[in-house]
């Protein structure tokens, strides 16, 4: 893992309330941009980011963009963040592959927590997909 | 194919329409109308998929998420799942779509039980028919010649598997190949190649989508066990061994694919078969291949010093004794094939808790101590540092698999991990003494063939082969090579290699069920490990008696052991002390113990630790020796300034240098 991520927020350019204690909340884990759509497709594709947020207010079609982001990246992890969330749009989203979906906390320490537990999973996957290694396995030879 | 789904709900009425839509859909469903009745289920049957109501304790209690905990047990993961609820909320949805620590989540899909049952359907038939990584068009076919069907695995893979469990199993282990191949068309099992322990390797030919055969070694076996193995075999097995190409798993077993690298659609045949087809030189060429490049392949990975166990226990783990065997039980086994071959021939066979003693007629008795005293408490000489090498876990006849090219591959990788030095050649060994022996008396043959297999007291000495029996001579030979290469590995020290052997007999003989029947063949082999036993007990005595002609304590202190720690750089010289090397002195000590106990030319050691060629002209050469020399004074300085040793390192004249690990303490 790099000592310091770059994060991609899609939200409006104009930073607002919530991409602010967002910003402060991610700071110790790294920097975040925030990117229209189109130009966080390009980043996902282009270049590590591991994370990708969404803003559920600002983007219209939150599962087809999960879906091209997972199209472009099968190992990028989507998060969408909502202040009006309903169990339609989580399961929509988390169908369409998105790892987590969170409530816009304004409380930093909480979604701090909420991101870097997301970055500890492994991409999502089809329901009977076996996964790859996981966590770093102990070296049988090393008999730890 | 009817696929089956388990449907778990508190409300009976609702259980029942539900399902009954679910049935006139196509589907088999089952009701549950507890967690209990939902759990015990699943322990027996197979499920293509389970849903589950959220609240299944009490439906007016919102803290009650007991569905959802059912849905989220690791034990039930391969089992896709839809959640259902008659309260939806974006925390229990959240809760049950979003992907864990293990994974994968715990429900493909959650659902409102205000909806019609349609809903339900429609949601079942995508989720099983397009987002199911399964492959509904792959053609299972069985060769004819080989007893094999899905019916014949499950009791390969669960003896005690109850007769009306059996369409459930057969049902799960077709989801299995359906789940591993999806990008087949057809599958031809043509060979059980193996089975042991609940596991089973099978060669098969696949057609792909693009009509292309390619040729695969199948393992399936218990879910847990094959996951543990195939984390294992991604972070050790070599580069060029097997490849790991698929992998599916359902509730209860798991399966691997491997591919031989670089291999064409060809059928694949075992050691043993061509040990059968006696094409002596194919045989030869095979093993020369597993000496001198499987197992290095594997040895190569690194090695460890094991400090605190001794060589016995490392031993007794490595064959299957450290867990649910006690000495007790051991000797009980012993006990009882000493019953089940005593009407073989007129050797008498008395074992008691001392000795094994055999009485030949017209010949003097042979007897060796209790070999299972021997295994379970080890000579104080094995409690030396022990190294370790990387090993691809017990090498049999049935499991090295060969292909069209000659090249042999290890298939059952369940004992992966380190393993003490001599392990794998001795497990060769142990095939070409027990297992691929044509059947002899036991009077006659057996006893010469032991006592020549017993005799050497270094790797430097050749078996007399010449005196052993004709019908075994290759058998003879062929561990000859194998012990020369084990002592090119490991030094010169054969009776650690013993002590192995020994170890591998007695769990041999553990795997003779006294219930079961056994034809001559196996009562012979039953019958020649006892007498291996013995002779092995007895030799390995024979050497401790030498050994305690001076005392364990002044022993110790006189001589002194190298070997290279793990990290490759520091030299252990006694508990708790280390030799740091560095430069050149470090790989000039690398060179010379990577062939311990040979003479390693000059010219090797300056082209690896000057990296550079052996110079032509020789007065470059002479300066090339010359910086050898100086290196090599200060290797031996430093070594006996930490020992006190000065006898480590010898110059063989005119040819080169030889390191012997054990050094004597001058003065």
């Amino acid at each position: 893992m790099p000592e310091k991520w770059t994060f991609v927020l899609v939200s409006e350019e104009q930073e607002t309330l919530w991409p602010q204690v967002l910003r402060r909340a991610l700071s110790p884990l790294g920097e975040m941009r925030i990117l229209s759509e189109d130009k966080a497709v390009q980043a996902a594709a282009t270049s590590p980011v591991p994370l990708v947020i969404l803003d559920a207010a600002v983007v219209r079609d939150v599962a087809g963009l999960t879906s091209r982001l997972k199209r472009e990246r099968p190992d990028l992890h989507v998060v969408v963040a909502t202040a009006s969330p309903t169990w339609r749009r989580a399961r929509q989203a988390l169908q369409a592959g998105a790892s987590d979906y969170i409530r816009k906390s304004l409380d930093e320490e909480e979604l701090r927590a909420q991101i870097e537990a997301v970055l500890h999973l492994p991409p999502p996957r089809a329901p009977n997909e076996k996964e790859g290694i996981r966590d770093e396995p102990s070296d049988p030879f090393r008999g730890q | 194919m009817s696929h089956r789904i388990l449907f778990v709900d508190n409300d009976p009425d609702l259980l029942d329409i539900w399902a009954e839509y679910l049935e006139r859909a196509g589907y088999r469903v089952e009701k549950a109308v507890s967690l209990e009745q939902a759990r015990q289920r699943l322990a027996e049957a197979f499920f293509h998929l389970m849903i589950v109501d959220i609240r299944m304790v009490d439906d007016t209690d919102r803290h009650d998420l007991s569905g959802l905990a059912l849905a989220r047990d690791p034990a039930y993961l391969p089992v896709p799942k839809i959640v259902l609820t008659g309260f939806p909320s974006h925390q229990t949805a959240r809760e049950a779509m979003k992907p864990r620590p293990e994974g994968l989540p715990a429900a493909v899909d959650y659902l409102d039980k205000d909806r019609e049952p349609e809903a339900m359907i429609h949601a079942v038939q995508e989720i099983l028919g397009q987002r199911l990584r399964s492959n509904p068009h792959l053609q299972v076919e069985w060769d004819p010649r080989e007893p094999l069907s899905f019916a014949h695995l499950a009791y390969l893979l669960e003896p005690q598997l109850p007769q009306d469990l059996l369409g459930h199993r057969i049902a799960e282990l077709e989801e299995l190949f359906r789940r591993l191949f999806l990008d087949a068309k057809q599958m031809r099992v043509y060979r059980l190649l193996w089975h042991r322990e609940r596991r089973v390797g099978l060669a098969v030919l696949l057609r792909s989508l693009a009509d292309t055969v390619l040729s695969r070694i199948v393992v399936c076996g218990n879910r847990d066990r094959l996951a543990c193995e195939e984390r294992a075999i991604r972070l050790s097995c070599p580069e060029d061994g097997l490849r790991l190409t698929e992998t599916a798993e359902t509730m209860r077993f798991g399966a691997h694919a491997y591919a031989i690298p670089d291999g064409q659609a060809e059928k694949v045949q075992t050691l043993a078969d061509l040990y059968h087809s006696r094409n002596d030189r194919l045989l030869r060429a095979t093993l020369d291949q597993v000496l001198k490049e499987v197992i290095p392949a594997w040895h190569r990975r690194g090695q460890r010093v094991e400090e605190g166990r001794d060589l016995m226990a490392l031993y007794r783990q490595q064959a299957g004794l450290e867990e649910g065997w006690s000495p007790a039980a051991v000797r009980e086994r012993v006990q009882a094939l000493v019953q089940l071959v005593r009407p073989l021939s007129s050797v008498l066979i008395e074992y008691d808790a001392r000795s094994l003693t055999f009485s030949f007629p017209m010949e003097p008795p042979l007897s060796g101590p209790d070999p299972v005293t021997a295994i379970y408490h080890p000579s104080e000489r094995y409690t030396t540092p022990v190294v370790c090498r990387l090993s691809p876990g017990r090498l049999t006849a049935d499991s090295l698999v060969v292909d069209a090219r000659h090249r042999a591959w290890p298939t059952d990788l369940a004992g992966l991990g380190q393993a003490p030095q001599w392990w794998d050649y001795l497990c060769l060994e142990a095939i070409l003494r027990f297992d691929l022996v044509q059947p002899i008396d036991l009077q006659e043959a057996w006893r010469s063939f032991e006592e020549c297999l017993v005799a050497p007291v270094s790797f430097q000495d050749s078996l007399d082969i010449v005196s052993g029996p004709d019908e075994l001579r290759l058998n003879a030979l062929l561990i000859d090579k194998v012990r020369k290469q084990a002592g090119s590995e490991t030094g010169l020290e054969v009776e650690p290699y013993y002590a192995g052997l020994l170890v591998w007999v007695v769990a041999a003989m553990t795997h003779y069920d006294p219930a079961r029947l056994y034809d001559q063949d196996e009562q012979n082999r039953a019958a020649h490990l006892l007498l291996a036993a013995a002779m092995l007990t007895r030799r390995l005595a024979a050497g401790d008696q030498r050994s305690v002609s001076i005392s364990p304590k002044s022993a110790l202190e006189r001589t002194i052991r190298l070997r290279l720690d793990e990290d490759g750089v520091r030299v252990w010289t006694g508990p708790d002390r280390y030799l740091t090397l560095t430069g050149q002195q470090l790989v000039l000590f690398r060179s010379l113990y990577r062939r311990q106990g040979q003479v390693v030319p000059r010219q090797t050691l300056i082209e690896e630790v000057f990296g550079e060629p052996y110079a032509a002209d020789m007065r470059d050469r002479h300066f090339q020796e010359r910086r050898l020399n100086t290196v090599m004074q200060r290797l031996k300085d430093q070594l006996k300034a930490h020992t006190g040793c000065s006898e480590f390192i010898q110059t063989v004249r005119g040819e080169g240098y030889r390191l012997d690990p054990e050094g004597k303490r001058s003065g």
